[in-house]
């Protein structure tokens, strides 16, 4: 639409009008109490030094400056010959929403209104005024949804990262920039009072961080292991029975063993007394040490990691059979006519060609075994053997509120790994993901 | 279950096929022992089920690995074996125990049960009353025994050795006085008496139903106790020797009765487990106390799946419309943003929401100025809920809707446009049915998934709030599954396996039937069997 030069330059300008919008209404969050730059909009306004903990001032003044800018073009747009109504409507509005919010933080801080009341107000009018906005700017209107879809998405993420790092370590007293920072290390607080040995005793973070990582890893290489080697089975064999096996190998995990945790619970219980009924069994043999058994029973990573196991016979092999079916089966016939065994042909071709692959379904099973919460849950009983979201739910429902600091930096621990494999590996995960596994 | 790893170890043959061969024998023959021990072990102890599901994988590595048509199942069997143990054994479990009583009280088998009362012991009054001298281990001071001797009245002592959780020991001795040593215990100083008194007064010696105790520290006198509970096989029931009661066995609902149709006192506690058919699930339709919750939970839980199913889509597929316009800028990078909260762990994330709802402090609280009951009541804990879910799930609907709107024909669209359409009657009668073929299969997936989201319930808020006035432990945002973890493992009121597992097969059932429609009606049955 901007044929001529002149459009181009009017365009252009209401470009900047909209800017400055989006400059008011997201520094108006900016002044939220929670936000952690409202003593700093005192210290603008008062002139009285208050806690001004990180130099963030510079941020306050674009709202002012905005509102002004949207006032000049404002009357710009007004004397031009190529107005179009929807611009300046648009500029007024943005003119409203600020000076309504200026106002209110005016009142806020001479006639002392109630905090709360102004900031539940001016949520509501910065809801209305990017409602206003979107369907003002149709040109603008995905970039703005967008804008919208970050915040709901990042905005606990960002809460969270910044209560791990806040020194105050309380929900109460948690702003989203930090307070009281004095130096470097005060960012670390809530690390260090975890992480420090005194903690451990009460909860052992550091061991339920090994348990996930030992589960985890473990079940990640067995079943990539046990997979691998069924889907070779299904890839380069034909034998009787194989459709109904493959089918039922995908059946059966229709069930997801998380339903039976009834059952799971008390078999693990057997699978650990046998440390106690083997010697009563068989009294021959009650001279060998039989308590092993106790490491694959109840409240035992090693019971914990059978039961993952048995799920590990699923759609991963389903998966897996896909890649080796594009293995050119001429490959593995010509050796065997070298007289190579189907060991030989497994280890020495398709697993190089496809261990790729593999190391990534691997990747996979570790994350979904680190997150796994349900069954860690009812099968593991005692605090030194919690895997780590099991430890920190428990954390959490201790003492929340007291203690959100230190639960927010153990959850940042947990977490961070997991994103980052995750962004690593997002092609792949979509891949895989419409192909059947599911979670959300 | 490692057969075929020992089989054949070097790549280029370092080992002799006969080694090979002995090798595979040893590693099959040392599996076998193993195999055998815990079937008998278990079949010892009563656990038939354990026994078989043991003896059926032993089998099947044995028939693979000597029936050579079956080499192919070889590769196989270490999943097989894992799956047979872990997956298919509680299912069948789970099936059983749904048509039995098994719970709190019950948890025994019937002779268990009978054992487990015949070793509770009392004192008659006209017991044979020992005098004793403590003793305590050389090397163990808090392991006791006691040296006890009784008069029998014709001039000679009986003199019996009492250990804990070992039998009574008669010492055939004529010296009453006790050793200086005896069994590496050595007696007690007087002065050491003082402190384990109360142990010695609460404790008993010997094993099972043959036991001493203590019944005055201070004169030195223990009695010989007596089996209390005593099982008449021809009556089937169980005296009681103190009180003269008898309790008659009740194999319909697995309780000794002292007198049928009293109060609850007259029941021996534990009782065992019996078979009790259908009563399980027929109690979700005639027991008022658990109808009523249970008409709840499932309506909340068809509700939740659909809800999360529904919301998760319309903003996922939103964001992807938004996502696959060209114009946008740093699409790859803006979709890595959004999909950061699928990658954090579930739990974490909820219980990070679970903080910035938090009615007094958290942020939410803050920003808006009220105080919104998010845990209290039922109608926002379940907003809470989906909220949570929307969070969690809308990046998986977003990835799998974008992949299904990059794979619609273009042409259609052109087509549509010669002909006029606008945007709105594109998306509504080109894009949406297009899509929804595309990932119908994957949305019932979702929804089956979604009725199972036991992590979102649980950690948002146990169920919350409690439903009023129920006898079994349900609250107005349990779904089935979350309740019958709550009837299985929940609260102080006493764990019913038997009626959670019927609930879970009621589940399995849903589920499965959803599940294979799905199958059907998309044709992935067909794809499967072509495929292979």
């Amino acid at each position: 639409m901007s044929d001529t030069p002149r459009q181009a330059s009017y365009d252009f300008v209401v470009s900047i009008g909209n800017v400055a919008f989006v400059v008011i209404l997201l520094g108006s969050f900016m002044i939220m109490p929670w936000f952690g730059t409202y003593s700093g909009w005192k210290l603008l306004t008062t002139e009285t030094p208050l806690n001004a903990s990180l130099p963030l001032l510079p941020v306050l003044w674009l709202v002012p400056l905005a509102l002004v800018a949207a006032g000049v073009l404002l009357l710009w747009a007004m004397f031009r010959p190529e107005r179009k109504p929807q611009a300046y409507r648009l500029i007024i509005a943005a003119c409203v929403v600020g000076l309504l919010y200026y106002v209110l933080f005016i009142f806020t801080l001479t006639q002392e209104l109630p905090a709360r009341a102004t900031v539940g107000i001016g949520t509501i009018v910065i809801l209305i005024g990017l409602l206003a906005l979107i369907w003002q700017m149709r040109t603008y209107r995905p970039i703005l949804v967008l804008l919208m879809a970050l915040i709901f998405a990042l905005f606990p993420v960002l809460w969270v990262i910044s209560a791990a790092f806040n020194p105050s370590g309380n929900m109460a007293t948690q702003t989203l920039i930090p307070q009281n920072v004095q130096s470097i290390g005060d960012l670390f607080a809530n690390f260090n009072k975890l992480l420090s040995p005194e903690a451990q005793t009460l909860y052992p973070f550091w061991r339920w961080m090994f348990n996930s990582l030992f589960v985890a890893s473990i079940t990640a290489v067995l079943s990539v292991a046990i997979s691998a080697l069924a889907a070779y089975s299904f890839s380069r064999f034909r034998f009787q029975g194989r459709q109904n096996l493959l089918l039922l190998v995908l059946l059966i995990q229709v069930f997801p063993n998380m339903l039976a945790m009834v059952a799971l619970f008390l078999i693990l219980q057997q699978i650990g007394k046998l440390s106690e009924f083997i010697p009563a069994a068989i009294p021959a043999l009650a001279g060998i040490d039989w308590s092993f058994f106790r490491a694959f029973g109840l409240d035992s990573l090693g019971g914990l990691i059978l039961v993952y196991l048995g799920g590990a016979l699923g759609i991963n092999t389903w998966l897996m059979k896909g890649f080796y079916d594009s293995v050119p089966r001429e490959i593995d016939e010509s050796a065997q006519v070298d007289g190579a065994t189907h060991w030989q042909t497994f280890r020495l071709l398709i697993f190089p060609l496809v261990r790729p692959i593999l190391a990534v379904v691997a990747v996979l099973a570790f994350v979904g075994t680190f997150n796994e919460f349900v069954l860690a849950r009812v099968l593991l009983r005692s605090k030194d053997n919690y895997t780590l979201m099991v430890g920190l739910y428990l954390f959490v429902s201790d003492n929340f509120a007291k203690d959100w600091g230190g639960f927010a930096a153990g959850a940042l621990i947990g977490a961070a790994p997991i994103v980052i494999v995750y962004l690593l590996l997002q092609d792949q995960i979509v891949g895989g993901l419409t192909t059947g596994a599911v979670k959300g | 279950m490692s057969a075929q790893s020992t089989a054949v170890r070097g790549p280029s043959g370092l080992l002799t096929p006969v080694v090979q061969q002995i090798l595979k024998l040893l590693g099959l023959a040392f599996l076998d022992v193993f195999g055998i021990l815990l079937f008998y072990t278990f079949w010892y102890v009563g656990q038939w089920g354990l026994a078989a599901a043991i003896a059926i994988i032993t089998l099947l590595v044995n028939v693979v690995v000597f029936v050579p048509r079956l080499y192919p199942v070889r590769w196989l069997s270490p999943g097989l074996a894992m799956m047979i143990l872990m997956v298919i054994y509680p299912i069948i479990f789970t099936f059983t125990v749904a048509f039995t009583n098994y719970s709190d009280g019950h948890l025994y088998g019937k002779s268990e049960s009978i054992a487990l009362h015949g070793r509770v012991t009392y004192t008659p009054a006209d017991a044979r009353v020992y005098q004793f001298e403590p003793f305590v281990a050389k090397d163990d001071p808090s392991q006791l025994a006691l040296w006890l001797t009784h008069d029998r009245g014709d001039g000679t002592t009986e003199v019996l050795w009492a250990r804990v959780d070992e039998p009574l020991q008669p010492v055939d001795t004529d010296d009453p006085t006790p050793p200086e040593e005896f069994e590496g215990f050595r007696p007690m100083e007087r002065s050491e008496l003082f402190g384990v008194i109360r142990q010695l007064e609460s404790g008993t010696f010997g094993e099972g139903a043959d036991t001493v105790s203590v019944t005055s520290a201070s004169r030195r006198t223990a009695a010989r106790a007596e089996q209390r509970y005593v099982y008449d096989e021809e009556l089937d029931g169980i005296t009681d020797r103190v009180t003269e009661t008898f309790y008659a066995a009740d194999n319909e609902i697995g309780s000794w009765i002292a007198a049928k149709g009293t109060a609850e006192e007259s029941k021996l506690e534990p009782g065992f487990f019996v078979f009790v058919g259908f009563t399980n699930f027929t109690r979700f339709f005639s027991d008022p106390a658990l109808r009523g919750p249970l008409a709840i939970v499932f309506g909340w839980t068809v509700a939740f799946a659909f809800l999360s199913v529904f919301t998760t889509f319309v903003l996922g597929l939103f964001m992807a419309l938004i996502l696959n316009e060209k114009s946008i800028p740093y699409r790859k990078a803006l979709r890595s943003l959004l999909i950061i909260p699928y990658a954090i762990p579930a739990v974490i994330s909820i219980l990070a929401w679970k903080g910035m709802m938090n009615p007094n402090i958290g942020v939410f609280a803050k920003t808006l100025g009220i105080e919104v009951p998010w845990f209290s009541d039922a109608g926002w804990a379940k907003i809470g809920i989906v909220l949570i879910n929307l969070w969690l799930g809308y990046p998986y609907m977003m990835l799998i809707t974008s992949g299904a709107l990059q794979s619609i024909p273009t042409d259609i669209y052109e087509a549509a446009e010669v002909d006029g359409a606008g945007s709105r009657q594109r998306f509504w009668n080109i894009t949406l049915p297009l899509l929804l073929v595309a990932v119908g299969p994957l949305l019932i997936a979702s929804f089956t998934f979604n009725f199972n989201n036991f992590v979102v319930i649980e950690a948002y808020n146990k169920g919350g709030p409690p439903i009023p006035g129920t006898l079994t432990p349900a609250g107005y945002t349990d779904i089935l599954i979350s309740y019958t973890y709550r009837l299985a493992f929940g609260s102080g009121r006493g764990a019913d396996y038997g009626l959670a597992s019927a609930i879970t097969i009621v589940i399995f059932f849903i589920v499965a039937t959803i599940t294979l429609l799905n199958f059907r009606f998309t044709g992935q049955w067909e794809e499967v069997s072509k495929n292979v």
